[in-house]
């Protein structure tokens, strides 16, 4: 049995395999060149479309800011009035609280005892009244009053204090109170 | 000769292998050279445009807030005289001025006793604090700007002022003068009963001073505006204060427009004298 000996043949069966398989992969390296290609449009796109939006808006901005500019004088007015009226409201709720602190004591402490002195500390919040009656007792009546848990829990501190007798014959006592926090009903 | 000619062969040999390569591999070099430029747009172009478009699409985010509030800024300016309040800022003004109210707090305190009965005895004013920085001397200035008392962000200036009257007529004092223009707390009251126990009188009342602190305000704070900066809002507590200045007495004050007396040749007089 011959057997045919054709090396030329079987060298180019081999090449053309070869260059089958190449041709494989040049179609594949294309296709992702392709993709990277489209991927590099389209995030050109994007870029240009983010470009063009935000000159839109610092357009827009410059604009507006114009616009602000233009109506200082209104926005300094408003501001002031805004700024004055924090201050008023947190006077008038300083206020509010010394007087409710006021009318709750003078309450407490009846027709027989007067107040014959009144000193408020809006900053640290601090008032302190001065008692005056003809009648210890009364004052010792007070003393106790003002040193239960229902007082104490409605304002941050109260203390009594001084109690003199004085050349007239009558008693005083000084009462410090801190309205701060306070919850008057 | 013959080592030559090898020499000559094999370089040949070696081109046309080459050659020989390349062109039955000419598809997988060619393949080699699309990956290599694949990679190279991505590396080069797409990585770095991703990060600047990630950069750029946040900073489009934050632009655009700033200009949302822009916008609302500019349409609050627009609508501000329609604002709930804005409309009282006199009245504000009247209440918290800019300068220091010593006067328009002594016209108060004076139309208040005439209505009330509570005679004003005396009236206490302290000239360093008083005085206008500008009116007074350095030393005097530094001293007084060390002392000068700030509550909630304003200056307060006190007077003191005594009264007589009954305890309804200083009540009534007290409480009148608490709701008039320009704002004051009486931060201090001394009472004393002036009447002597033999001669009390159960339907007049007993007589009394008193001692009172008037601490009024005024409005010095340094306020910066700034374009980005939002319009600030009236909270629920300044509306409710904005409620009670209707209940307010703006006493009226007489403005001087101008100088009395001024114009005059011989302001003094001294013509007269000197003439036989």
């Amino acid at each position: 049995m011959s057997r045919e000996i054709n090396f030329l043949n079987e060298r180019r069966k081999r090449l053309t395999r070869v260059e089958r398989e190449d041709q494989k992969w040049i179609r594949a390296t294309l296709a992702i060149f392709g993709v990277t290609f489209i991927f590099f449009l389209c995030i050109s796109g994007v870029r240009l479309y983010l470009d063009r939006q935000h000159r839109q808006i610092k357009e827009a901005q410059r604009v507006l800011r114009d616009q602000v500019a233009n109506n200082v004088e209104v926005e300094r007015s408003l501001v002031i009035m805004v700024h004055k009226l924090s201050s008023l409201a947190n006077i008038d709720r300083d206020r509010a609280e010394r007087r409710a602190a006021i009318g709750y004591f003078s309450d407490i402490f009846g027709a027989n005892v007067f107040i014959k002195d009144v000193k408020f500390n809006q900053k640290e919040k601090l008032l302190l009244i001065r008692l005056e009656s003809k009648n210890i007792f009364r004052l010792r009546e007070i003393f106790q009053v003002v040193s239960n848990d229902e007082v104490r829990q409605k304002f941050t501190s109260v203390k009594p204090s001084d109690l003199v007798r004085n050349d007239a014959g009558q008693y005083e006592m000084t009462l410090a109170v801190v309205t701060k926090s306070v919850s008057l009903q | 000769m013959k080592l030559e000619l090898s020499a000559f062969s094999l370089k040949q040999l070696k081109e046309l292998n080459l050659q020989r390569l390349i062109y039955t591999r000419r598809y997988l070099v060619l393949s080699l050279a699309v990956l290599f430029t694949s990679g190279g747009i991505i590396l080069l172009a797409i990585l770095p445009q991703v990060k600047w478009s990630l950069d750029l699409r946040d900073q489009v985010g934050l632009e655009n807030t700033a200009l949302q509030a822009l916008q609302k800024k500019v349409r609050g300016l627009a609508q501000v005289s329609d604002l709930e309040g804005y409309g009282s800022r006199d009245k504000v003004e009247a209440v918290l001025p800019l300068e220091k109210p010593l006067l328009p707090l002594l016209t108060t305190a004076g139309i208040i006793s005439q209505e009330t009965g509570a005679q004003i005895v005396d009236i206490e004013t302290n000239p360093g604090f008083i005085a206008s920085g500008s009116a007074a001397t350095s030393a005097r200035t530094a001293q007084a700007a060390q002392t000068v008392n700030k509550v909630h962000g304003v200056d307060t200036l006190d007077i003191r002022v005594e009264l007589a009257g009954t305890l309804d007529q200083i009540n009534s004092f007290i409480s009148r003068i608490e709701t008039a223009a320009p704002i004051t707390n009486v931060s201090e009251i001394e009472l004393e009963r002036n009447t002597p126990d033999a001669k009390r009188n159960v339907q007049t009342g007993d007589l009394f001073s008193a001692k009172l602190t008037l601490t009024t305000y005024y409005f010095t704070q340094a306020i910066k505006v700034a374009v980005d900066e939002p319009l600030p809002e009236i909270g629920v507590t300044e509306r409710n204060f904005l409620n009670q200045l209707e209940t307010y007495t703006f006493p009226a004050m007489d403005k001087v427009n101008q100088v009395q007396g001024g114009g005059q040749e011989d302001l003094f007089g001294t013509s007269l004298e000197t003439s036989p």
